[in-house]
């Protein structure tokens, strides 16, 4: 393992100060209590943190068990750079999402009783479970990697041999868990405004998950791409892309159809806050993409492909919100708007998730070998990994 | 070296499957566990009468004094005066109704707290069963075990338990109708402080009579709240204004909420076997297509060698 570089870049003393800041936020709601800092209140006992933080963020860090399957279960072989990059993020996502949950639980030292208390009529049950185990399989899916970084070599091959159960167990988790996440919501058929209420959540919220995964694989390829000055594989998630537009479509067909065959597709026609909400996630996240991604030169552009792919990532945030907060306004006649403190929680765990990426990319063996990149340009990359100008040889990276 | 793959995997179906039977096994006694929970005649309750009630909050008062809130308060009428709704320092509440009647103004109150279920979706929802539907009927809270997660909060239709979000280790805060004077004899609080008996405890059964003999006076609206809203409840509200004009979840319909989940989460077992044995068959069929090729594992392993 290389050494750790000093002094840092100023992107990471950037990052250090984002998550130097949120962990004084977290500071003070352990110190002072939930109500000192957030705008929580009984209304609105769910906010930022359940609704990006776990919410949207177990969702975008499905990338991970949709590679691996693509990769080690369909053995799609073509895939094989964008594997370890998914795992990753996928675990940094869940650790992000386990922090969050522990600042939001009111009693977050006793996170373990789900494990000894079992209640199976309980979604919430069987969302910590799964993601509790997902977290290590995804841990135990990433450790090859730590240990070769470590130069423990013949370990890694040790590790690497459970790889497949591992995958099997990860893809089986991940369908559990993902949908039950939407399962949540199905409990409050009078809370939840219809446009968004209906009993095929824990659908929509897999197959959201399932056309996320592969878009925020693509975006992050991008920003890794531009920030350590590698080629983008446009080729490759173009080819990524078709499956996401395949899942995005059958998401939509079956959306609308229940919207319309439940009789709800009216309220959609009633100008309010919620149909405009709707509008907003459904154009921006998922209309605008497919027709994106249907359009023949996607494939070729990277402009548009990652637009493409960047709203879908906005359309399932937005989505995920509307399901936790804007659905609920006008039942609980109480508006909830985030504070300062949870802002200063999610930012500074976003940023503490870019900043072990961006280590474990230089530290780790995350990324394949680079056999074309001028050893100039990637010495370059090493100096100044944060900075963002293009790099002039290498087209592929900017449209 | 394929061999050692070929058994790894193997094992890891077999050890699924076998989970998934396990699982599947303890849901179906469970479900069974469900149907045989006997009727709620004999759950105790309230009936609370709207027509009767005179807005004096002593209930409140009486409910503050028997579940002071975490610092030891107990609220006095003047600061019963100036609640807007449930907290987690007072359980129960009065809520004030103004309405125009044969042109005239009038009040109505409404004492509201939990509505004790008969299938309560907070019990169903809480990961941890904290929250109980004890044997008598009273929905209980054990804060020994909850974890905070508030589900119970989102859950519950009437918008019933609340947080103590000023607290740094907070509990959350129900009526758990005085459960802990039921067992030695006693009525609840707010039952034994109301000077004009709104309120009355008692079996549900007993209430139902009581209810239905007060119906046949001209007084009422011909309704009473609670008998079937979201599967029944063991409160019970009788009123002389439409429950609509009162602000009450009309809407509601007969359907108790905890099967919503359940239809979901009893196929999990199912699910979780197929996509396993699924994914399993796939990986199979990859590593055996090409005999001559590698699976992506092996090819990665090979590469790292070769690097
Ligand atoms: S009214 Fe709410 S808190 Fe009370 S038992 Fe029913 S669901 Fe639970
Ligand atoms: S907050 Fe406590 S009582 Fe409510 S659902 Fe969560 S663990 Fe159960």
């Amino acid at each position: 393992m290389k050494k750790l570089r000093w002094p840092i870049s100023r992107g990471r003393m950037i990052l250090l100060i984002l998550v130097a800041q949120g962990v004084f936020s977290m500071v003070y709601r352990f110190a002072f209590g939930l109500g000192s800092c957030t705008a929580l209140t009984d209304r609105f006992p769910w906010g930022l943190w359940i609704a990006f933080d776990v919410m949207a963020g177990v969702a975008l860090a499905a990338g991970g068990f949709v590679l691996a399957g693509t990769y080690y279960i369909f053995n799609l072989k073509q895939f094989r750079p964008l594997v370890k990059p998914a795992v990753l993020t996928a675990f940094l996502g869940y650790l992000m999402v386990v922090f969050g949950l522990l600042c939001d639980l009111g009693r977050p030292l006793v996170i373990w009783h789900p494990l000894v208390f079992w209640q199976e009529h309980s979604a919430m049950f069987e969302l910590s479970i799964c993601v509790s185990m997902y977290t290590t399989v995804l841990f135990l899916e990433f450790s090859p990697i730590l240990l070769e970084g470590l130069g423990k070599r013949a370990w890694a091959e040790k590790m690497h041999r459970a790889i497949i159960p591992l995958a099997i167990l990860g893809i089986v988790l991940s369908t559990m868990h993902q949908s039950s996440l939407g399962t949540l919501f199905v409990l409050m058929p009078y809370w939840l405004h219809h446009l968004w209420y209906t009993p095929l959540l824990p659908w929509f919220f897999l197959l959201t998950a399932l056309a996320v995964g592969p878009a925020m694989v693509t975006v992050e390829s991008y920003l890794c791409a531009r920030s350590l000055r590698r080629p983008f594989e446009l080729t490759l998630l173009g080819r990524l892309s078709r499956f996401t537009r395949w899942v995005l479509a059958l998401y939509l067909g079956v959306r609308c159809f229940d919207l319309w065959q439940r009789g709800s597709l009216a309220l959609a026609l009633v100008p309010s806050l919620e149909s405009v909400a709707f509008y907003l996630e459904l154009t921006a996240g998922v209309i605008v993409p497919l027709f994106l991604f249907f359009w023949p030169t996607t494939k070729q552009n990277t402009g548009q492909l990652v637009t493409a792919n960047a709203l879908v990532v906005l359309g399932v945030i937005l989505n995920r919100a509307n399901v936790a907060v804007t659905g609920l306004i006008r039942t609980k006649g109480d508006i909830y708007v985030p504070s300062l403190s949870e802002f200063s929680v999610t930012i500074g765990l976003v940023a503490l998730a870019i900043l072990g990426y961006s280590l474990a990319m230089e530290y780790l063996p995350v990324l394949q070998a680079l056999p074309a990149a001028p050893a100039q340009a990637r010495a370059a990359a090493k100096a100044y990994p944060w900075r963002e100008e293009p790099l002039p040889s290498r087209s592929g990276s900017s449209s | 070296m394929k061999l050692t793959r070929r058994d790894l995997i193997k094992k890891g179906v077999v050890g699924f499957l076998a989970a998934a039977v396990a699982e599947l096994a303890g849901d179906l006694a469970a479900v069974e566990a469900r149907d045989e929970k006997k009727g709620a005649d004999d759950d105790w309750g309230l009936l609370i009468d709207i027509s009767r009630c005179m807005g004096c909050s002593r209930c409140v008062a009486a409910c503050s004094a028997a579940n002071p809130d975490h610092t030891g308060k107990v609220l006095e009428l003047s600061d019963i005066r100036l609640l807007k709704g449930l907290s987690s320092k007072n359980l129960s509440y009065v809520r004030r109704v103004k309405l125009k009647r044969d042109g005239r103004t009038a009040y109505s109150f409404v004492k509201t707290q939990c509505l004790h279920c008969l299938d309560p979706a907070c019990v169903s929802a809480c990961p941890v069963g904290a929250l109980r539907k004890s044997e008598r009927g009273p929905v209980t809270y054990d804060a020994s075990r909850c974890i905070g997660c508030r589900y119970c909060q989102m859950a519950c239709p009437f918008g019933v338990p609340t947080y103590e979000w000023d607290s740094t280790y907070p509990q959350v805060r129900k009526c758990q109708l005085c459960w802990s004077r039921l067992e030695q004899g006693a009525r609840p609080a707010c039952v034994e402080a109301c000077p004009v008996q709104a309120v009355i405890f008692g079996k549900r059964s007993e209430l139902l009579a009581e209810a239905s003999k007060r119906l046949q006076s001209g007084k009422y609206v011909q309704e009473i709240f609670g008998l079937r809203q979201v599967g029944g409840t063991s409160v019970l509200y009788l009123s002389d204004v439409p429950f609509a004009d009162l602000g009450f979840p009309v809407h509601m319909g007969e359907e108790p909420l905890p099967p919503l989940t359940w239809n979901v989460l009893n196929k999990v077992p199912v699910m979780a076997t197929t996509v396993a044995a699924a994914m399993a068959g796939v990986a199979l069929y990859t590593n055996r297509l090409h005999p001559g090729q590698q699976t992506g594992a092996d090819e990665e392993k090979n590469e790292e060698e070769r690097e």
